[in-house]
């Protein structure tokens, strides 16, 4: 029997564990210190414990969760998602070591998280990107400013995390902008050099799932639609995209299929997009933003969509055995989505709200699903991320599935700390969110409520 | 088991005042339903420490002065535990005598052992000064973090 080590926690190491059941694998999960009492060790086979809480000594040590893999007799290490799931060096280390990692290559995994390269990459597949230009010198930066169009980001190459970025509404504007930009680049990223790019202020979040066999060849099981957010954080997902034209939608599978190819891409991934909404053409315009090479925390909503388990997929494809997907594809005739309960208090400011859950209790029915990591007791800890429940819905049609959601809702109780389910409430009976297709910056204007709930 | 089954209290105060001319530190008395510990210097066991604070028991109960019957097997003392998850190894190279054994004194800070990690050797440092009592892992033993390797008897410590 092949053990398969699971180098994460939390839900996503719960759904691992049923993706080892299922096809008789021996799953071990590793764990901190604060995770030795966890549903994923509990369900595991064994734990492994690898350092104390703080992720930087535990979660994201690659050495330290291979060590594990090594002390485990396993075969298999699932990164699962964040930590340490897109680090070069953990697929190095596996390789190394004779593990097999599930995910991408490491080259592949280099290639599409820095955003220089993977832009490039994209362009090269032929995806559509954010017109955009390097800033050489300050003089020349109005006229490429002109080029791009507006409004635009000023963005420091070498930024990251969603920092060094400055919106910019016309010319004179830019010119005020550049030399403040380049200074600021300078003192945090030790580096002035500047990038100009498009700016889409009521744009649609939009994703393709894409799944690869490593050698050339791809397959996509439909978009998903993540445009409820809050500060690039997805509160809620849906399949398929709702009122995207059949042109559009077929713009956007190719480009993300092209790309996997282009990569030669291994296992499940994620080609994300921005949907323009102010765009009048057929297909609408469509711009690359990234690919997230591992599987996503709402991969669920596919998984409903299209009667597939992309996670046992992308253990069998690591362990060279078929992956039980369909070769062919059809559209689906459901309607998925997907609500993430957060251990936050949406009414005080999205506080973090860790601490101990004295009752949980799920939605159960036809096509309701639930993926969590905690139960009766649990204590939420502070030092992980706030994801405390995913409950997913499938039903015949959209507004099928909203209502659907809204009694999954009204019968999922959290008691001892405050979450997000509130908001979930609020935004599902709210008008545009049924006409369904609002952009990224709609969450903003419907919550908090105007009136008091 | 009735109640009607079980000793009195009488019953268990004269069987007490038997054995205490006896040369007894402790015993301990097992009956179906019932359990009774008497010991001349306490245990550290809290269920048996709250009985004789309840006055229960007619023992010099005193909790923390001595070992725990169950956990005889293992001494008391601080413990030295794993640093990182690894490959626990005692000796500096396989022809090399470890770097502790039982009885030996350690001080803080002293390289009790090493564990491997990814090819990288991690020492495993005394946190405490005091005596060896117990290796609790073997050469090439599969280590998490925090895993207990030696027991220290601080006791005699300066």
């Amino acid at each position: 029997v092949t053990t398969v080590l699971i180098a994460n926690r939390g839900e996503i190491a719960v759904r691992i564990v049923a993706a080892c059941r299922r096809l008789g694998l021996s799953p071990v999960v590793a764990v901190s210190t604060a995770d030795r009492d966890s549903l994923g060790a509990r369900l595991a086979d064994r734990s492994i414990c690898i350092g104390p809480p703080s992720p930087a000594e535990s979660y994201l040590r690659a050495d330290l969760l291979v060590q594990a893999a090594l002390n485990a007799g396993a075969g298999a290490l699932h990164p699962g998602y964040g930590f340490a799931s897109e680090q070069p060096a953990l697929a190095d280390a596996c390789d190394e070591n004779g593990i097999a990692f599930v995910g991408p290559r490491a080259e592949t995994l280099r290639l599409v998280g820095d955003k220089v390269s993977a832009r490039l990459v994209a362009q090269r597949a032929g995806a559509p990107v954010a017109p955009g230009a390097a800033v050489d010198d300050e003089a020349g930066a109005t006229a490429a400013g002109v080029g791009v169009g507006f409004p635009l980001l000023v963005k420091a190459v070498h930024g990251g995390g969603g920092r060094g970025i400055t919106l910019v509404s016309d010319p004179e504007e830019l010119e005020r902008v550049l030399p403040l930009a380049a200074a600021e680049a300078r003192a945090s990223f030790g580096d002035g050099a500047l990038y100009l790019e498009r700016y889409y202020p009521l744009a649609r979040h939009v994703e393709v799932q894409v799944f690869g066999d490593g050698v050339g060849g791809a397959v996509v099981f439909g978009d998903r639609d993540c445009s409820v957010q809050r500060r690039h954080q997805k509160l809620i997902e849906e399949c398929p995209a709702p009122n995207l034209s059949p042109a559009t939608r077929a713009l956007l599978h190719d480009s993300a299929c092209n790309l996997a190819r282009e990569l030669r891409y291994r296992g499940a991934g994620t080609v994300e997009f921005l949907v323009d909404t102010q765009s009048v053409s057929d297909p609408a315009t469509i711009v690359f933003l990234e690919m997230n090479a591992r599987i996503q925390v709402e991969h669920p909503v596919t998984e409903e969509a299209f009667g597939i388990d992309l996670v046992a997929a992308q253990l069998q494809l690591a362990l060279a055995q078929p992956t039980g997907l369909p070769d062919r594809v059809h559209d689906p005739a459901v309607h998925v989505i997907e609500c993430r309960i957060n251990a936050e208090d949406p009414f005080a400011g999205f506080r973090p709200t860790p601490g101990r859950i004295v009752r949980a209790e799920f939605p159960r029915g036809p096509g309701v699903r639930v993926e969590t990591h905690v139960y009766d007791g649990y204590v939420f800890p502070p030092y992980y991320d706030s994801l405390v429940a995913k409950i997913i819905v499938r039903a015949y049609d959209r507004a099928a599935a909203i209502d659907a959601m809204q009694a999954a809702l009204a019968n999922t109780v959290i008691d001892g700390i405050e979450t997000t389910r509130a908001l979930h409430q609020h935004v599902l009976q709210k008008k545009a969110f049924r006409d369904g297709g609002v952009p990224t910056s709609w969450l903003e204007t419907a919550w908090p409520p105007q009136v008091a709930l | 088991v009735s109640a009607d089954a079980l000793p009195s209290w009488s019953d268990l105060l004269a069987l007490v005042e038997r054995l205490e001319h006896g040369d007894f530190e402790d015993f301990v008395v097992e009956m179906p339903g019932l359990t009774v510990r008497v010991s001349r210097h306490g245990f550290t066991d809290t269920a048996v420490a709250g009985a004789a604070a309840a006055g229960a028991v007619p023992a010099t109960a005193t909790p923390g002065a001595e070992p725990r019957l169950s956990d005889s097997a293992r001494p008391e003392g601080a413990e030295i535990t794993a640093p990182i998850v690894g490959v626990f190894y005692r000796r500096p190279a396989p022809d090399q005598p470890p770097f502790v054994a039982v009885d030996d004194e350690v001080s803080v800070g002293a390289t009790t052992a090493i564990i491997e990690v990814m090819k990288m050797m991690v020492p495993v440092e005394a946190g405490v000064a005091g005596r060896i009592v117990a290796v609790l892992a073997d050469d090439g033993d599969l280590v998490e973090f925090g895993q207990p390797l030696f027991i220290v008897d601080t006791s005699g410590a300066t």
